[in-house]
């Protein structure tokens, strides 16, 4: 594990979320904890680290750039598709007493707290490294609205946040509510390091959605792998939803992934399971996972977003780039597994249906 | 006096071309522009190129293979500007080759070559990084205004086998023949709507019955029936066209009777894509050159590229 490689995946999370911050901006979605999770961030970033002045400004850019109509429209349905499914999966379970949505690399991702203060029932567990959690947890507990959200009290009269490098590294890691979970995982350890009891408060019984927004396709395909494993065989009734990149068959990847690593990034899977087909035998014949669905972002575009709302998007912005954003939602796909007595089945559909 | 010759080499080099020149060089074209009309009149042999986007290296690796000017006649099919990092160089030096060879080389108008487009997609930023003020995109903008809208090509035979409509998008449901385009008051910032907006932004699109509304929210979408009913009502042989990444560089749709020819590389040094110009020679026929970017310079762009993937 290479500390420097960690920082710069940590990273992707300020990129995924400018992205939503300008695609909130331009009306695509909303988003009403936005604001708190992009001005936590940009002052208690730079305490996690000694040598600040990079970070600061790095952030000042992402968040003064607006992105290009093709990339708000893409953030549009990333963000979109997730929230159909997740919806969906908590409707059809709403009447069980409990029910579970694990996030995996879950940065600053606002989501629990939408689908927290509509769903009496959920836990939601988030987990990511060290530094993004203490972010995370520091943003949620100076915040009333969050706080309260996530049920907290302060019981034992802890540390709210941090306000340099020093208070940054003894601020404690875990959050722990009776709704809502937020701990240090180190993905890459799971069934290693980790057992399923590491994982506290997570019941393996009960309905689980476990969500992976363009995380594992930074790890080793067979770290990733592991992940995918260690849940289908540690949860008995669960479903995972992947959102990830795919090089394809033509120059794109390998564009990609030249790119890319000028920043750093590193993206073993993205050639390895570069198309539909390739990620359908993954979990059909590599995980024995049964229970597929598939469907790249073009197709998740023109069939899960009706023609008012379809409309409405269009007309948000001026888009010249229609070309590229067929290219580019070719390479990003939606990939939704189940296994155990789970039965969900979403009303959209996908390209590539195994059961 | 401006030394031609040493902003070439200097624009080719990317360094910096001081204000006044510009201004000097946008008013001396603008002089050979203003005499052209709307639709150019040009005879073959000749080299047609789409969209350029600001990629100097690509755009000098395209005159490597085809041959500089003035040994290759070239029409340019417009987006010339945005997106790449080396518009206003890229604009400059194809200024440059039109005033020193004013009948081998021509410039038609792209949709980018439009205040408002430019000031989203990028030039207008660069003008503003490059000299502190928005003066050269300002010059620059005037030249736009200036551009022809079309070109037609022939081999100088009567009737017979039909020239080469050239434009930078695609056909409008207001003009059936190619007379009514001279009509056209070109000199003005590119319209939201009507035909002159449409000839820059409309696109072919295979398999649909009659006109159609445009995704990107101007022009419109047209099938082969318009396509076949133009050519023949102006004995065509062919409409050649640009405005559309395609990834083999060309594309020929409707049996032959369109082509859209794209000739900028790894389009935003993301899309992967290989480009192409397209020589047509005086029997009509077509030979396309295709090519590939050049790595070196995409390296040493990507480490200023935005966020231009899902992370």
């Amino acid at each position: 594990m290479n500390a420097r490689k960690d920082k710069v995946i940590r990273s992707t999370d300020v990129d995924a979320l400018s992205s939503r911050y300008f695609a909130v901006k331009k009306d695509y979605i909303d988003d009403p904890y936005m604001d708190i999770m992009v001005d936590g961030l940009k002052e208690l970033l730079p305490f996690t680290s000694n040598i600040n002045f990079s970070i600061s400004r790095n952030l000042k850019s992402a968040f003064e750039t607006p992105k290009l109509p093709a990339i708000n429209r893409g953030t549009y349905i990333r963000t979109k598709s997730i929230d159909l499914v997740v919806e969906q999966f908590l409707r059809k379970f709403k009447e069980e007493p409990e029910v579970q949505v694990v996030s995996i690399g879950a940065g600053s991702d606002t989501r629990p707290f939408k689908f927290l203060s509509l769903y009496s029932n959920l836990k939601y567990f988030e987990y990511d490294f060290v530094e993004s959690v203490k972010i995370k947890k520091a943003i949620i507990l100076r915040n009333k609205e969050l706080s309260s959200i996530v049920k907290f009290q302060n019981l034992n009269d802890v540390e709210k946040d941090f306000s340099n490098y020093q208070e940054f590294l003894r601020y404690d890691e875990n959050l722990f509510t009776p709704n809502y979970n937020l701990c240090p995982i180190d993905l890459r350890l799971l069934g290693d390091k980790y057992n399923i009891n590491s994982l506290q408060n997570l019941n393996p019984n009960i309905p689980t959605l476990i969500l992976g927004e363009c995380v594992l396709c930074y790890m080793e395909p067979a770290d990733a792998n592991q992940v995918i494993k260690f849940f289908h065989d540690n949860l008995n009734k669960s479903s995972i939803l992947l959102y990830e990149p795919i090089g394809g068959d033509d120059n794109f990847g390998n564009v990609m992934v030249k790119n890319l690593s000028s920043r750093g990034i590193s993206l073993p899977n993205l050639m390895h399971y570069n198309t539909l087909e390739k990620q359908f035998e993954r979990f059909t014949k590599e995980l024995k996972i049964e229970n597929l669905q598939i469907a790249d972002m073009n197709f998740v575009l023109n069939n899960w977003i009706d023609g008012d709302e379809l409309n409405r998007i269009n007309h948000l912005e001026f888009l010249d780039e229609v070309e590229e954003i067929v290219l580019m939602n070719k390479h990003y796909c939606l990939i939704l597994a189940q296994w155990g007595d789970l039965n969900f089945k979403p009303i959209q559909k996908f390209q590539l249906v195994h059961e | 006096m401006l030394d031609l010759d040493k902003i070439i080499d200097d624009v080719k080099k990317c360094n910096h071309v001081p204000e006044n020149d510009i201004l000097e060089l946008c008013l001396l074209v603008q002089e050979i522009l203003i005499e052209e009309p709307n639709i150019q009149l040009i005879d073959t042999p000749i080299t047609v190129c789409g969209d350029i986007h600001g990629q100097l290296h690509d755009l000098l690796t395209l005159f490597s293979i085809a041959k500089y000017p003035p040994e290759t006649k070239y029409l340019f099919l417009g987006d010339f500007v945005d997106r790449g990092f080396y518009s206003l160089e890229t604009f400059l030096l194809l200024l440059c080759y039109k005033i020193r060879y004013p009948d081998r080389v021509f410039l038609i108008r792209g949709n980018h070559e439009s205040r408002q487009i430019t000031t989203v997609y990028g030039f207008y930023d660069e003008c503003l990084r490059k000299y502190g003020s928005a003066n050269v995109w300002r010059y620059c903008c005037e030249v736009f205004d200036y551009l022809a809208l079309g070109a037609y090509i022939t081999n100088g035979s009567s009737g017979g086998d039909g020239g080469v409509f050239c434009v930078h998008g695609g056909l409008s449901p207001d003009i059936t023949s190619i007379d009514q385009i001279k009509y056209i008051d070109r000199k003005q910032e590119v319209p939201h709507e009507g035909s002159m907006c449409d000839l820059l932004w409309s696109d072919p699109e295979e398999n649909i019955p009659a006109w159609a509304v445009s995704p990107r929210g101007a022009g419109f979408l047209f099938g082969q029936n318009e396509t076949e009913r133009f050519c023949y009502k102006n004995n065509l042989n062919l409409i050649a066209r640009a405005h559309q990444l395609v990834m083999e560089g060309y594309k020929e749709v409707f049996d032959g009777s369109l082509v859209t020819v794209w000739s900028a590389p790894n389009y935003c040094y993301r899309c992967g894509n290989i480009a192409a110009c397209l020589t047509i020679d005086d029997d009509y026929n077509r030979t396309y050159q295709v090519f590939e970017s050049d790595d070196s310079s995409m390296v040493v762009q990507s480490k200023i590229l935005p966020n231009d993937y899902f992370l």
